[in-house]
Order: structure tokens, then C-alpha cells, then sequence
């Protein structure tokens, strides 16, 4: 009867993405237990929205899911517009579709670099940062910012995106296919990454469900379930894309379903770009939505949601008629799927501990909120 | 999914996806670089990116800004202080602090102003070595004024 | 309120289908902006969402929260978010809890309750029976208040 032993890891750990305390219960080098800690990064940004205006909040949305700023800020925005009942004239859509599938290709790249770096593989990281880089300069040119962007307002945007952007984006668009096969030469095949990640973590389709897995992860367990298709927001029912479904449900599955969602995100920014209309970005009235002036919302609650690159990001406003949400909830993807961790390490060695994490994506600064 | 073929029995014996791999690396051997060696070399900023803060002047060098307080109610992290008086039935500004490091650059202060009176320049390289040198105040804001058209 | 009728009906169909089956354990169902909103009794919510899971098909709950209201009585809300993957449904299913009282855990219906309502216990107070680990998730242990209480300040004066 080997001796059970107790150790940390985390919070000051590379591979866990943060602070994440991990305390596993060991038999040898097999996880027999374990329980987690969270909550060293926790800034109160809930209880902070509820001193702020709705204008100001976009910036407190940029700092959940830093590595995916722009979604962030359009799911919030998009919930006080349907909480205001605004529309936003098709172009305004466009754009906003677009440079959501690029924050998911950015989030993807990292996710590929940073998922093999934690393996042991150190070359893609220097290929998908390099190819990430190219975005960050393009969002850059029309926020101001890299990766806090605080981009999107309520009832349009900060600014007019110029030609410029959408040329670069084009010559970007056209590249990347190739830059996914370079990702793929280094990792898919490879006889190492491989056995680090067939039949690591797998998540069975009945537990994804019943832990409300969301985003890649639950897809990699077989569940065809997609915000952009189950409840198409913006414009993705006019985009020809696909769902990326695995069968297993292990850390391989999900590896290749973020590589399928790139080619995927790449026909998406192919036809946002082509069908792009021309006109008005910003809703009719964009004034009174406009900064300095604060805007009084009526009363009532909203759930909204979109589908981040990370799973699916809602936001749960209750206003009472002032200028600042009532309560707001914040339901973040990395938190979610944190919470199931414990049953798919039980049983697995100690390293395949580290690729579940990484497989899962997790940015802290969301989870703990 | 389709990337989850097993091996093939010639994948295995001549490392094949091994050797695909090392000539990927190999090719970039002999490219160019595309690292920036910071802080020898130095990456150009690009046009319009949120860096310090500064007043914008009018063509005869006097400031715009009428201390009617918006970009202090508006910053979402209460860091700018602002203080003015009347003179000459005209409002001027007589003490605008930001305190840097509570600042998290979201450009807010710049969209509140009415007057178009602050913008943001593209320098990004404000560290010192004290921390009381952190703070901007009014003589701060006029460093860079030169950089922004007026 | 069958599976197979979930395909015709809009959010707010469902939420009345379920007012239908349990008259006296649901308060209410209405329409508040665009999301059903179902008042449930407080010591009927493990009955329902277990219904709801086994018999229609509401088999994913992703959200747990609290709200509190000073001014009224009972004092909380107990906010659960309900959907369906295979249809685009989604309920939004409220208990009303008095202060000092608590509510029973659905952690042995749904895994996702594990963390989500050690959350709301930890930013509104409001303990669950039957959690097998109802402690603090994002305050540390001996942390006095509960944040997201309207009487929680936002800043201390220990500048």
C-alpha cells in the first residue's frame, strides 16, 4: 500500500496559467484526489460595475479574458443594446463579426503556442506568436491599444475603422491558411504530441453536459453545440461555416477542434470582408450613447451571450432605471470549465495533469473576475 | 476527426512528420529575423496608440482646457484631479493631476472632452526610477504638446 | 410539458408549460424584457429542476446567482439559468429567500451547481443544504460580509 502524499501545485506554477492552486492528493505519480483554490486574482468587478456608468464598464470587461478583449466587449455592449432595444445598422454587424473571428483566431494561435510549450515543445510558440503579432498591430491601428482595446461602445464604436484596416486584414486573411499548416506540420502528426495527448483527460459527453462545459471543450466531447449556429447573433446565419465536433473528448480531441475552428474563423473573415457593406456603423441616435453623457437604461433584466473563443461569455444585467446596472453576472467560460477539472484529472499521472489545464484554455483573470 | 488517423507503418519507420518538422525549422534558419531587439532597436509606434497623456494648445499656445471637470467624473478609475478658477470672465485651469499609476490607459478622458482639449500621444516608454515622478501634472501635460497638432 | 413539444415552443411557452404541470409550486411565469422569468416556491426548486432535467430536457445549467434587494421581503433572489442544447430555450428560474434561511443544494442534479452556488453563498450569503463543501470560493477564509450585499461598501476608509 504505497504512502498518499499532499502537494501544491500552484499557485506559482508555469503551467496553470495563472493562479490557479491546484492541491492534488497523490498515490505514487497517480492523482487520486484533488481540490482547488481559486480566487487570488478575484478584483470584484461585479461589485465594482455596480458603481460605475454602462459607458465606463467596457473597460472592466476588457480585463476578464485579457487574451480576448474584443469579444468581451462586444458580448457586453450587445447586452445593453438588447436591454436598450438598439439596432445596428449591417455594417456595424460586419465589423463586429469580423473582428470577433479574429480575437478567435488570436486566442487560438496563443492557445496552439502555449499548449505545446506546456507539453515541452518550444518551437510553434515563436510561429503562432509571430503570426498573432500581425493581428495585435491591426487591432492596434484601430483601438489605439494592444490588448486592452476598450474598443466597442454602446450603440457602435469607438471610432470609424479606415480602408486601410480592411486591406491589411485581406493580406493577412489570404496568408493564414498557411500559417495553420506550419502549425500543423510542427504538432498534428507529431509521434510526441501525440502520446502526450491521445486519451489524456477525457471528458465523457454525459459529464460535459451535466458540468455545463462550454465552448471547444464541450465540443470536443461530441456535443455539436455552437452559440453561433444554436442562436445566431450578429451575422453568422448569413456565414458558410462549419461546427468543429470531436469524438473522444480527450486533450487531443480538443487540440484539433481549435485547429478546425481557425480554418473555420479564416472562411468566416473571407466572406465578412467580401460582403462588407457600406453606410453607417454606429446606431442612429449614437449620440446619446456617446461619451461624457451618461444614459439612463429602463428597468428590467437581460441575459446575453455570445460564443468567445473560449466558450460562451453571458452577461446577466438587472437594471433599475439609472445610469448604472442593478447587478450585473458575469458567466465566464475558463470558469465554468475550472470547475469540472477535478473529475477529469481523477486517476491520471501527474503530468497529464498539466496538459488537461492547458487543453482547457483558461485565463484567470476571467475565472476569478 | 480527420487528424486522428493512427501512424502509418512507413510514418513510423523513416520519422517522417519528424523530419517534415526539422525542415520547417530549418527553412527559417536562413529568412529574416522578426524579432525586434528592444531596447537597441526600437519598434515604431503606431499612429493613434494610447500612450501618456497631453494637453493640446491652441495655435498661440495657451491651453483649451476650460476645467469643466468631464474627464475627472468620467475616468473609470478615478485618477485624474482637476481644479480651475474664472479670470477675466474666462475659466482656466489652475491644477490637473493624473496620477499614472491608477491611469489604465482606456482613452476615456479623450472622448469625454468637449473642448478636444487632451489627447494621447504614442509613447510608451514612461517608467522611472521614483515613484513620486509618476505623477502628471499640469507642467507634465504640456511635454509633449508639440507632438499633436493643435 | 413533453420533450417532444419543446420544438414548437418560444421561451416564454415553456415557462407557462411548467406553471401548467406545477400550479402550486410555481408563483409565477412572465415575460420581463426578452428572458421567462419562473418564481418557484423556495422548498419546491429541487423538484422542479429535477423535472425539468429528467422529463424535459433542460439539461444544462451554467449560472447560479444572488441578488439582493434590502427593501423587501423576503430579502434574496436565487437566480438559476436553465437551457436546453438541442433547441434555442432558456429559463430563468428565481427563488425568493429570506435572510438567515437557506436553500436546498442541486448539486446532486446538476455537477455545474458545485462551484456556482459556493459563489453565491460566498457574495450574498446565502447558505445551500445539502452542498458537500459549502465554504468560500473567492474570498478567503474569515472574510466578514458578504460583497455583493447592497450594505457591503464599496471602499473602507483605511487609507
Amino acid at each position: 500500500m504505497p504512502r498518499k502524499m499532499t502537494i501544491n501545485m500552484g499557485p506559482q506554477h508555469p503551467s496553470t496559467h495563472g493562479v490557479l492552486r491546484v492541491i492534488l492528493e497523490l498515490e505514487g505519480e497517480n492523482v487520486v484526489g484533488s481540490d482547488m483554490e481559486v480566487g487570488l486574482l478575484h478584483r470584484g468587478i461585479e461589485k465594482l460595475a455596480e458603481s460605475m456608468t454602462y459607458q465606463q464598464i467596457v473597460t472592466l470587461t476588457d480585463r476578464l479574458d485579457y487574451v480576448t478583449s474584443m469579444t468581451n466587449n462586444i458580448t457586453y455592449v450587445m447586452a445593453v443594446e438588447k436591454l436598450l432595444g438598439i439596432e445596428i445598422p449591417p455594417r456595424g454587424e460586419y465589423i463586429r463579426t469580423l473582428i470577433a473571428e479574429m480575437q478567435r483566431v488570436v486566442n487560438h494561435m496563443m492557445f496552439v503556442g502555449i499548449y505545446a510549450m506546456d507539453l515541452g515543445a518550444i518551437t510553434p510558440v515563436f510561429q503562432t506568436f509571430r503570426d498573432r503579432e500581425i493581428i495585435l498591430d491591426l487591432f492596434e491601428m484601430i483601438s489605439g491599444a494592444r490588448l486592452t482595446y476598450s474598443f466597442f461602445r454602446v450603440g457602435g464604436m469607438r471610432e470609424e475603422i479606415p480602408q486601410e484596416f480592411f486591406d491589411k486584414t485581406k493580406d493577412f486573411n489570404d496568408k493564414l491558411l498557411g500559417m495553420i499548416a506550419e502549425y500543423e506540420t510542427l504538432l498534428t502528426r507529431n509521434r510526441i504530441f501525440r502520446a502526450r495527448n491521445i486519451g489524456v483527460g477525457v471528458v465523457s459527453k454525459e459529464y460535459a453536459i451535466n458540468c455545463g462545459l462550454t465552448g471547444p471543450v464541450l465540443r470536443a466531447s461530441g456535443v455539436p453545440y455552437d452559440l453561433r449556429k444554436a442562436k445566431p447573433y450578429l451575422m453568422y446565419d448569413k456565414m458558410d461555416f462549419e461546427i468543429a465536433v470531436g469524438d473522444n473528448g480527450d486533450c487531443y480531441d480538443r487540440y484539433l477542434v481549435r485547429i478546425k475552428e481557425l480554418k473555420e474563423s479564416q472562411k468566416i473573415i473571407a466572406q465578412c470582408l467580401e460582403q462588407m457593406p457600406s453606410g453607417a456603423s454606429n446606431c442612429e441616435d449614437y449620440k446619446k450613447y456617446k461619451i461624457p453623457k451618461p444614459f439612463k437604461v429602463p428597468a428590467g433584466e437581460v441575459y446575453f451571450s455570445t460564443e468567445c473563443p473560449k466558450g460562451e461569455l453571458g452577461f446577466y444585467i438587472i437594471s433599475d432605471g439609472t445610469k448604472s446596472p442593478y447587478r450585473i453576472k458575469i458567466n465566464s467560460p475558463s470558469y465554468i470549465n475550472t470547475a469540472a477539472l477535478s473529475g477529469m484529472i481523477e486517476g491520471a499521472l501527474i503530468a497529464d495533469v498539466v496538459a488537461t489545464i492547458a487543453s482547457l484554455d483558461i485565463v484567470l483573470g476571467e475565472l476569478d473576475k | 476527426m480527420e487528424g486522428d488517423k493512427k501512424l502509418s507503418l512507413f510514418e513510423k519507420i523513416f520519422f517522417i512528420e519528424i523530419i517534415k518538422g526539422h525542415l520547417l525549422t530549418l527553412k527559417y534558419m536562413f529568412g529574416k529575423n522578426v524579432t525586434v531587439m528592444y531596447p537597441d532597436e526600437k519598434r515604431a509606434p503606431v499612429p493613434k496608440s494610447r500612450g501618456i497623456h497631453t494637453f493640446k494648445l491652441e495655435s498661440d499656445g495657451t491651453e483649451r482646457c476650460n476645467a469643466c471637470g468631464l474627464c475627472a467624473k468620467f475616468c473609470p478609475s478615478n485618477c485624474i484631479t482637476i481644479k480651475g478658477e474664472k479670470v477675466d470672465g474666462k475659466r482656466i485651469v489652475t491644477q490637473y493631476d493624473i496620477d499614472i499609476t491608477r491611469c489604465i490607459f482606456c482613452g476615456m478622458c479623450v472622448d469625454a472632452c468637449p473642448k478636444d482639449a487632451i489627447a494621447m500621444v504614442e509613447e510608451y516608454e514612461i517608467s522611472v526610477y521614483n515613484k513620486d515622478e509618476m505623477n502628471l501634472d499640469q507642467q507634465g501635460m504640456h511635454k509633449y504638446s508639440s507632438r499633436v497638432p493643435s | 410539458m413533453k420533450k417532444e413539444n419543446l420544438k414548437n415552443m418560444n421561451d416564454i411557452g415553456a415557462a407557462e408549460a411548467l406553471k401548467k404541470h406545477f400550479p402550486s409550486a410555481v408563483e409565477s411565469a412572465e415575460l420581463v424584457n426578452h428572458e421567462a422569468v419562473v418564481y418557484v416556491r423556495k422548498d419546491d426548486i429541487k423538484k422542479v429542476l429535477a423535472y425539468l432535467k429528467e422529463k424535459v430536457g433542460f439539461e444544462y445549467l451554467f449560472s447560479i446567482t444572488g441578488v439582493d434587494y434590502p427593501d423587501r421581503t423576503p430579502r434574496f433572489d436565487i437566480v438559476y439559468h436553465l437551457k436546453t442544447l438541442e433547441h434555442p430555450l432558456q429559463l430563468t428560474i428565481k427563488v425568493k429567500v429570506e435572510e438567515g434561511t437557506d436553500v436546498d443544494s442541486v448539486y446532486d442534479i446538476f455537477k455545474s451547481a458545485n462551484w456556482c452556488e459556493r459563489e453565491a453563498y460566498d457574495m450574498v450569503g446565502v447558505p445551500f443544504k445539502g452542498h458537500p463543501n459549502m465554504t468560500r470560493l473567492f474570498m478567503w477564509e474569515g472574510f466578514e460580509g458578504y460583497p455583493l450585499r447592497k450594505d457591503f461598501p464599496l471602499y473602507t476608509e483605511d487609507k
